[in-house]
């Protein structure tokens, strides 16, 4: 299983410090070079988030493939062009993103699912897992429907 | 550029009212200050609203208000717009993607054979 990632769910990461997430498992998760150029142009914000990229053996060379999606920015297509070319899951934050993968085929999930598939895998326990839909659910990033029903797909 | 207008005279008040309570030194400075305001929130309303409808990503809606992805992402959450509103189709995938990974993991089951009584020496072919 492999994660292409999204700037908007490592923005959410390091808002919650969640960013350890992205270094469970062996090269769990990639992203488009773009990515982090994006990154960069945010004036100093985000270094925390740069510092993980680059400590991941998997970060920079293996991506940037042009894409051709209409009405979609360059970054939004290479994260969907790296996710095709690995078979891997589209994470990001953004429903018009996840909705374009889709319908190319792609797997998607937001923070929130990605929490419940990294449990699901025994990656952490049922606890953690619990705790950070709370998270995800105070910092309003699901609604209280969204988060029972993720709930729901947890427990038994 | 300059504009005249005519203001009811309850939103003249008003416009008073707010003058002393923002510190501000005239109306026309007040007005100023309100319009740029109320420009600014009907704009990301504007823009939120084009985000719900699928119109724009959020890279593309974080451009037209000439703010970074962060903010973008903080202005949504003040609007309580959802991040989920495909959650279904998301643990669908989580669902599958979990059971591909138990398929993967699991080792492959051994078929216990019962011996035929030929490949047995002849004192277990008695006891069989």
């Amino acid at each position: 299983m492999l994660f292409v990632i999204d700037t908007s769910s490592l923005i959410v990461l390091q808002k919650l410090q969640w960013l350890n997430l992205c270094e469970l498992g062996e090269n769990l998760f990639i992203w488009p070079v773009r990515v982090t150029e994006e990154l960069k142009q945010q004036k100093g914000k985000n270094k925390r988030i740069l510092a993980l990229l680059a400590s991941m053996i998997a970060s920079e060379g293996r991506m940037e493939k042009a894409f051709d999606i209409a009405k979609i920015s360059k970054t939004d297509a290479d994260v969907i062009s790296l996710a095709a070319e690995n078979n891997a899951v589209v994470v990001s934050e953004d429903i018009l993103l996840r909705h374009k993968a889709t319908r190319l085929g792609l797997s998607t999930a937001s923070v929130g699912a990605l929490v419940v598939l990294l449990y699901q895998n025994e990656l952490y326990s049922k606890h953690e897992c619990l705790v950070r839909l709370r998270t995800l659910h105070d910092e309003k990033f699901l609604s209280k429907a969204e988060y029972r029903q993720l709930l729901q797909s947890i427990l038994p | 550029m300059r504009q005249t207008f005519t203001l009811p005279s309850k939103l003249a008040a008003d416009v008073e009212t707010l003058k002393q309570d923002l510190g501000l030194k005239n109306s026309e400075a007040t007005i100023r200050h309100l319009l740029q305001s109320a420009i600014a929130r009907e704009k990301k309303h504007v823009v939120v609203r084009l985000y719900q409808k699928r119109q724009k990503t959020m890279r593309q809606c974080a451009e037209l208000l000439n703010v970074d992805l962060e903010e973008m992402i903080d202005i949504l959450r003040e609007f309580n717009v959802s991040f989920n509103d495909d959650l279904s189709q998301q643990l669908e995938t989580v669902n599958r993607l979990a059971r591909e990974m138990r398929a993967k993991s699991a080792l492959p089951a051994r078929r216990k054979k019962f011996p035929s009584k030929r490949s047995l020496s002849p004192a277990l072919r008695i006891a069989v």
